[in-house]
């Protein structure tokens, strides 16, 4: 029999372990044994017993049912994945790719933000009455669209070649469409996020009466409001392109036409010299943006879906609409960019293995979800 | 207790045997799901994280190499997944993650275990003091080592530090737990020996 006097000696015992895991198993027999020879040494026995359940510790009841339909899934799992080889079977697994490959492009947003207000005073803007307003008349070839946000909450914009527009409180975004064609230019007044889709070959442009931004692909801020001394375009990542629209000719000789900003680097317009002064952002001039939109990206690691669309929803002043109950259980490994919104939403209904379709202004979201099964 | 035939349940996975690796799930899900349980995460990401390990093995099975012990490749996974879950909750938030926790199990009674019910609570109270002051990785070393009968290489592999470290956190532990014990001991000769005189 084991001389056994510490803890440790009872800990290292491969007898008194599985003891301790069945108690009343074979080995019940052999510890009552030891004790009746070795009764001084009850009081470390007894605490051996209770340092092994207490390592053991509390752990909620699974039942051999429960193990058995996990494990079903699991081989489930396994049988159906190989018929999906180029989509990867798992949700999270397929937006984790798809997120990879976006972030390895390399984007970034821009922060601009300038005081400003449309030099022809004289387009019309749409009034908002109930929400967005997208025009909903079928359109002419060549035609203006014109969105305007009165209200307090932000209004999304998607426009044609995918990029999307939060636009502020106060703020119009208008664009032409040549021929039927959305040529990447759009003029702002008052303030909006800008999430332009990639398109090497054809630059996108963001047109305010004191400076113009020119983009390939990236996301970035306009502010434009009327009484601010000071304009600023800030870059988080990537590299935009700022040009002020000079009036005053000394002013453009005074200073270089374009400034090509590299990340956290900040141009301040002073709107009147038309001076640009470059600066460090570190941080500062983007308080007003959503969560989501502050960083320059997020990182979701099996968040519930749910709450990813909450995020989405606040970011964008989108209500999004889904069955709490079948995607209550969807969680969402991914990494949520620069990408336009509705290349958001279709990123994570691939993750989530659901459809999309927006209506009214509204997302709606259907599918099976992902329940406990 | 390791099984001596998961080596080659290993193998035949590896070759492309879906039964394989669905046994070695079944053989493991419970380990895993305590295990995992530990970290204060929530229910769901430890079955979530689980189901992924699977899926993973199954997907880059022409990839994943032999392993000395399977057990310890398992538990080893999901402590990564779940390492990662936290580091990225808690840059997203500001709550505080839950110790490794250790209380009496709901299934103790003292007849089982041989221990006199009143000495015995005693014992206990004092070690569940005695372990809150444990930083968390002495009390998973502890864990793995005589609950989930890992050796010390093992429990190098899966908390990804050196098996010295394992040893020193090991008789940390023990040292600590020990202290208290001839602290009683000494109090008790002391009562003792004051009653006599």
């Amino acid at each position: 029999m084991a001389d056994l006097n510490t803890l440790e000696d009872f800990l290292e015992n491969d007898r008194f372990r599985q003891w301790v895991k069945s108690p009343d198993g074979e080995l019940k027999a052999y510890w009552e044994d030891w004790l009746t020879k070795n009764p001084s040494k009850r009081s470390v026995f007894e605490s051996a017993v209770a340092t092994s359940l207490l390592i053991e510790g509390r752990s909620p009841a699974i039942s051999d049912e429960y193990i058995r339909r996990k494990i079903s899934v699991i081989r489930q799992n396994i049988e159906t994945s190989e018929d999906r080889r180029f989509s990867l079977p798992l949700p999270m697994s397929v937006l984790k790719w798809a997120a990879a490959l976006i972030v390895g492009l390399g984007v970034g947003w821009v922060l601009v933000s300038q005081e400003v207000f449309f030099r022809d005073q004289d387009i019309s803007m749409e009034g908002s009455g109930k929400g967005i307003n997208h025009s909903s008349a079928p359109m002419p070839h060549d035609t203006v669209r014109s969105f305007t946000n009165p209200k307090s909450q932000q209004l999304l914009v998607n426009l044609p070649d995918g990029s999307s527009v939060v636009l502020s409180k106060g703020s119009s975004l208008q664009y032409d469409m040549h021929g039927g064609e959305f040529q990447r230019k759009v003029r702002l007044a008052g303030e909006g996020f800008f999430e332009v889709a990639k398109d090497p070959a054809h630059p996108f442009f963001v047109y305010t009466s004191h400076l113009t931004t020119r983009v390939l692909g990236t996301s970035f801020l306009v502010r434009s409001f009327e009484g601010e001394p000071k304009a600023t375009v800030s870059v988080r990542t990537g590299k935009v392109s700022v040009t002020p629209a000079k009036t005053d000719e000394r002013a453009r000789k005074a200073s270089p036409d374009t400034l090509l900003l590299t990340p956290n680097e900040q141009v301040s317009l002073v709107v009147a010299t038309e001076q640009m002064v470059r600066e460090d952002l570190n941080g500062r001039g983007r308080s007003s943006l959503p969560e989501l939109l502050q960083k320059p990206k997020y990182e979701f690691h099996l968040t519930p879906v749910t709450q990813v669309f909450a995020l989405l929803e606040k970011a964008y002043g989108v209500p999004i609409r889904y069955d709490a109950q079948a995607f209550g259980h969807c969680t969402l490994t991914a990494v949520l960019s620069d990408e336009p919104f509705l290349d958001k939403i279709r990123m994570i209904c691939v993750g989530i293995e659901a459809d999309f379709e927006v209506r009214d202004n509204q997302v709606f979201i259907t599918g099976d979800g992902c329940g406990i099964p | 207790m390791e099984h001596d035939d998961d080596i080659t349940l290993w193998q035949a996975y590896r070759q492309g045997d879906r039964d394989a690796l669905g046994a070695l799930a079944e053989r493991y899900y419970r380990t895993l799901l305590r295990y995992g349980l530990k970290f204060g995460v929530d229910r769901n990401v430890v079955e979530d994280s689980i189901q992924g390990i699977f899926l993973r093995l199954w997907q880059n099975r022409l990839r994943i190499s032999e392993t000395p012990s399977v057990k310890s490749y398992l538990l080893k996974s999901l402590r990564h997944a779940i390492m990662h879950y936290r580091e990225y909750q808690q840059r997203f938030s500001s709550t505080e993650l839950s110790a490794w926790e250790m209380a009496l199990p709901d299934h103790f009674h003292a007849d089982a275990y041989l221990v006199e019910e009143e000495s015995f609570a005693e014992i206990v109270s004092q070690l569940e003091r005695q372990f809150a002051a444990l930083p968390d990785r002495e009390r998973e070393a502890m864990y793995l080592r005589y609950y989930k009968n890992l050796e010390v290489n093992q429990i190098a592999d899966v908390m990804g530090v050196t098996r010295q470290s394992v040893s020193n956190f090991l008789q940390k532990a023990l040292t600590k737990l020990r202290t208290r014990w001839m602290v009683t001991f000494n109090l008790w000769a002391l009562i003792l020996w004051s009653h006599l005189i």
